[in-house]
């Protein structure tokens, strides 16, 4: 049940948010509920889809498990903020040239785990981009796509040489 | 086959790639209205029972609650779903576990959740039955009073041709086995979920469906309301599987916001899915072949028993009967004899595939047996007894049109290393306590379901770029991509020259649904022909003002050209801007061959797969899995892929993994959720080897046929056929775990 609300303040998308949150609110239902949000997925509310991955300073987390009063100084990038103006991220980019999505409802949480990986690896080998996904499940069965469309991003991070 | 395509047969990125790239795809959990309330529903704690009393006065007082409906009140009004029985929104009478009888919208969620336990039910709780075999006894609980078969009379479907006994009695070789399969649930990664609003005249509802426009004629009927004063909006669906048809919740949520008068969401969590959603049929099935001394398939002998859930009706496993897909084989004798029965299981519908993939289960391991019986090779033994391009099938009679099976088996053969890999039978590679054997499965998968019944306008604007409006939907099989590129390429316009508009039934015209792998072929022709009307318009306007007749013409790039002298030519925009119509638009009333014509048209599948069974563990390791699908031709490679793979994986946990298990002591699901239910991740994906086949069909678009369902038909059979060719034993009941397999090496 609702308790004493806490003001916390972060960067969201690059922009400062300042809101008072319920204690118990979860980051997943803020960004939907609370901020409009609604690129970022609630597949299970259980940790156990990915749908709903987010960066928290850079690197993949679950939003439906994640306290929203938890975020209280950091950076949290959606969906919606990969972008820059309108220029895809080349993940993005890469996912609507190779085919990496079918429905597309597991497709945000599956690129935020991706952005994430080639954050910390910027050449990483199949393996690792499985690896880096195994969180995130499709039930498209989109993976061998996704995982190329990743690996040509990281192609093109590496300057085209793949 | 033509080769001179600008679109057609490219693999052009989804026309809405950047929506699903940037979130700003909207599902329609998605969609937020102004003073919205979140509905929850009751379902039954018990899975048969009665509600005897019911009173909701206590929750109808929570502050924050704004609509509370129960059985007692809801219409009478039963509405027909196409693969369950009819319903009420909400039952008297549950029938399995979370059978909706009441629901509340209130101000939040957590408020709503709250109110459903102020609901005081008296239920009077009786015996109920959880086996299909169970439920065809005369003793046996009765779901419906007339009892559980689902046939008014208690009678199977039966289809029986040639002399079945005769051809068992002078067969040289027979082969029979009963094999079970369990509760495989669709499990979209996206929930079932709508929000529906009612402004005192006309309901708007976003469902997440496969079925816009069925699921607007179960609106329209319960709440009295004239089709017109219906809209049902899906743009974008996560996933189906043909699991989001037609369902009490979006009625729940319709009647909630007419008391309201406010727009309700309901969303279903991930135990709804499992437990109310909905799942495949599970089943049982005796089957015998027998075959002649030169190889030749003689009978098929096959008594099936389907557990169609609390409201499944006799689409389950009756429905194959009625289609020449189920044939798959040159059988000169047959004998199939189906009960559909209901249990106090969840409901089921159709499953990617209705029930292909149980029976070719059985099917393929029973081809494998007879094989080696007659010690002919797997593959040779279907490339002799499977049909041939224009072969009369038994049992209707239908002609098979393009079927390029034996391109299928020679492709897969080569791309899997058949002729190094394949020892003989029984010759596992052996090393240590891994063991490695090869499997197989052929088939047919249909498109032509309901063909006739969706139809397409096209729209050329003044400028000469396009619209298709359709009501076939697409839940990601990118058929918005794909039906783009067919229009594009009927008009000589490009591909951002087109839009499709969807998933809205106040404006598409009616289509079946997104099913039966049938969008591309049924939705794809009825695009083309309407595309091809207004382009015959177009060259008639034209052909006067150009000093020839329409048949001398061309239309390409927004021109309209006079063939072979292209400096001759008229600007679209001018011809339409001088026409009477301005637009062009025509809806086509297609010409299409109805159900059962004369004509059958299926994809050819062949899949080969090799596995590696850890005898200590159970263990199954795919190692190498080909895939080969007719697809006639392929519209978008891209997506054609992502069909087969998808299948493919859902075919693989179906094979090893995936079943819901439920506890007849306690009455309960044990797994309704991804934790316990596993469904394949990234990591679990063997190298799946994708080949596709094109002959042109001449009744697809553009040559192409569906491809969808096609994947799953044969994997599970192919993948059991592997695994009792490495360990020698056969394995009847899906799925094959790792579990089964050690207890049955134990016990051999």
């Amino acid at each position: 049940m609702a308790g004493k609300k806490h003001k916390i303040k972060f960067l969201l998308n690059g922009t400062e948010q300042a809101m008072e949150v319920e204690p118990n609110s979860t980051l997943l239902r803020t960004l939907r509920d609370g901020l409009g949000l609604t690129g970022t997925k609630c597949g299970c509310d259980n940790g156990e889809c990915g749908a709903c991955t987010v960066l928290i300073d850079g690197k993949a987390v679950l939003s439906c498990l994640t306290l929203t009063v938890e975020v209280d100084g950091k950076e949290v990038t959606t969906i919606e903020g990969l972008a820059q103006g309108t220029t895809l991220h080349p993940v993005q980019q890469a996912f609507i040239d190779h085919h990496g999505t079918q429905c597309g409802f597991c497709t945000p949480g599956i690129i935020m785990s991706s952005v994430s990986l080639l954050n910390e690896n910027p050449q990483p080998t199949e393996m690792d981009v499985k690896k880096a996904l195994v969180g995130n499940l499709c039930r498209c069965g989109s993976y061998p796509m996704a995982v190329n469309a990743v690996l040509q991003a990281a192609g093109k991070n590496r300057g085209g040489e793949k | 086959m033509s080769t001179n395509m600008n679109i057609v047969g490219k693999p052009v990125p989804l026309r809405d790639g950047y929506e699903k790239v940037t979130g700003k795809a909207k599902f329609a959990a998605d969609d937020v209205r102004n003073n919205m309330l979140y509905a929850r529903i009751l379902g039954s704690p018990y899975p048969h029972a009665i509600v005897k009393k019911i009173d909701a006065s206590r929750a109808r007082l929570l502050p924050g609650v704004q609509a509370v409906i129960t059985c007692q009140d809801v219409p009478r009004i039963p509405f027909f779903p196409v693969e369950t029985r009819e319903m009420l929104a909400l039952t008297d009478h549950p029938r399995c576990l979370g059978d909706e009888i009441a629901a509340v919208a209130a101000e939040s969620e957590e408020l709503a959740e709250e109110a459903i336990k102020l609901i005081d039910v008296e239920y009077e709780i009786l015996p109920a039955v959880f086996d299909p075999v169970e439920a065809m006894k005369p003793e046996a609980p009765k779901i419906y009073p007339e009892g559980n078969i689902s046939d008014p009379e208690g009678k199977p479907m039966i289809q029986e041709w040639g002399n079945v006994e005769e051809a068992f009695k002078n067969s040289a070789a027979t082969a029979e086995y009963t094999f079970t399969t369990g509760i495989h649930v669709h499990t979209a990664i996206e929930p079932r979920s709508c929000v529906v609003e009612w402004d005192g005249k006309e309901i708007t509802a976003r469902v997440a469906t496969q079925f816009p426009h069925r699921v607007r004629e179960d609106l329209a009927r319960v709440m009295s309301l004239p089709l017109t004063c219906v809209n049902v909006i899906s743009d974008y669906v996560g996933g189906g599987f043909g699991g989001k048809k037609q369902e009490r919740y979006p009625i729940i949520a319709a009647l909630l916001a007419r008391i309201a008068q406010k727009p309700v969401k309901l969303e279903y969590t991930r135990e709804d899915e499992h437990i109310i959603g909905r799942r495949r049929y599970s089943s049982v099935m005796h089957v015998k072949l027998a075959a002649d001394d030169k190889g030749n398939l003689t009978a098929i002998d096959f008594e099936g028993i389907y557990d169609v859930g609390a409201y499944g009706n006799f689409v389950g496993g009756s429905l194959g009967l009625l289609l020449s897909q189920f044939y798959a084989y040159k059988f000169k004798n047959g004998r199939f004899k189906v009960y559909d029965v209901n249990t106090n299981l969840v409901t089921a519908q159709p499953f990617r595939g209705v029930q292909f993939p149980a029976y070719h289960f059985a099917l393929e391991q029973l081809m494998d047996e007879l094989a080696k019986k007659l010690n002919i090779d797997p593959l040779t033994f279907r490339m002799q007894n499977s049909y041939r391009t224009g072969d009369v099938m038994e049992p209707f009679g239908a002609r098979l049109s393009t079927y390029p099976i034996e391109e299928c088996i020679k492709e897969a053969a080569a791309a899997f290393g058949w002729n190094e890999k394949w020892q003989g039978w029984n010759k596992p590679v052996v090393n240590g306590s891994k063991v490695r054997g090869i499997g197989v499965g052929t088939g047919i998968g249909w498109c032509d379901w309901e063909r006739e019944a969706t139809s397409a306008i096209v729209k050329l604007h003044k400028d000469g770029t396009a619209a298709l409006i359709i009501g076939t939907q697409d839940i990601g099989t990118n058929s918005k991509t794909t039906l783009c590129q067919l229009v594009a390429e009927e008009l000589g316009l490009s591909l951002d020259d087109v839009v499709i508009v969807t998933g809205n039934t106040k404006i598409t015209p009616d289509d079946h649904g997104c099913c039966a792998s049938r969008t591309i072929y049924c939705g794809g022709a009825a695009a083309v022909a309407a595309a091809r009307q207004v382009k015959e318009k177009v060259l008639h306007l034209a052909s006067s003002r150009l000093g020839t007749v329409p048949e001398n013409l061309i239309m390409q790039n927004k021109k309209v050209f006079v063939k072979g002298s292209p400096e001759k030519f008229l600007e679209l925009s001018s011809i339409l801007h001088t026409s009477q119509t301005g637009e062009c638009s025509l809806e086509p009333s297609p010409t299409v061959a109805p159900f059962h014509a004369s004509t059958y048209v299926g994809g050819a599948i062949t899949h080969i797969v090799e596995v590696e069974v850890d005898i200590e563990t159970g263990e199954v390791k795919i190692l190498k899995y080909v895939a080969a699908h007719d697809v006639g031709r392929a519209i978008n490679p891209g997506v054609v892929l992502n069909q087969i793979y998808g299948a493919t994986i859902q075919g693989i946990g179906y094979a090893l993994k995936e079943q819901m298990i439920f506890d007849k002591e306690k009455q309960k699901y044990l797994n309704p959720n991804y934790t316990d239910y596993k469904i394949l991740t990234a990591m679990d994906v063997p190298e799946i080897i994708p080949i596709i086949v094109e002959a042109d069909e001449p009744g697809g678009p553009f040559g192409a046929k569906g491809i969808g369902e096609h994947a799953l038909n044969c994997t599970a059979g192919a993948i059991a056929n592997a695994i009792a060719n490495a360990v020698g034993i056969r394995f009847t009941k899906q799925p094959i775990t790792s579990e089964d397999i050690l207890a049955a090496l134990r016990n051999s």
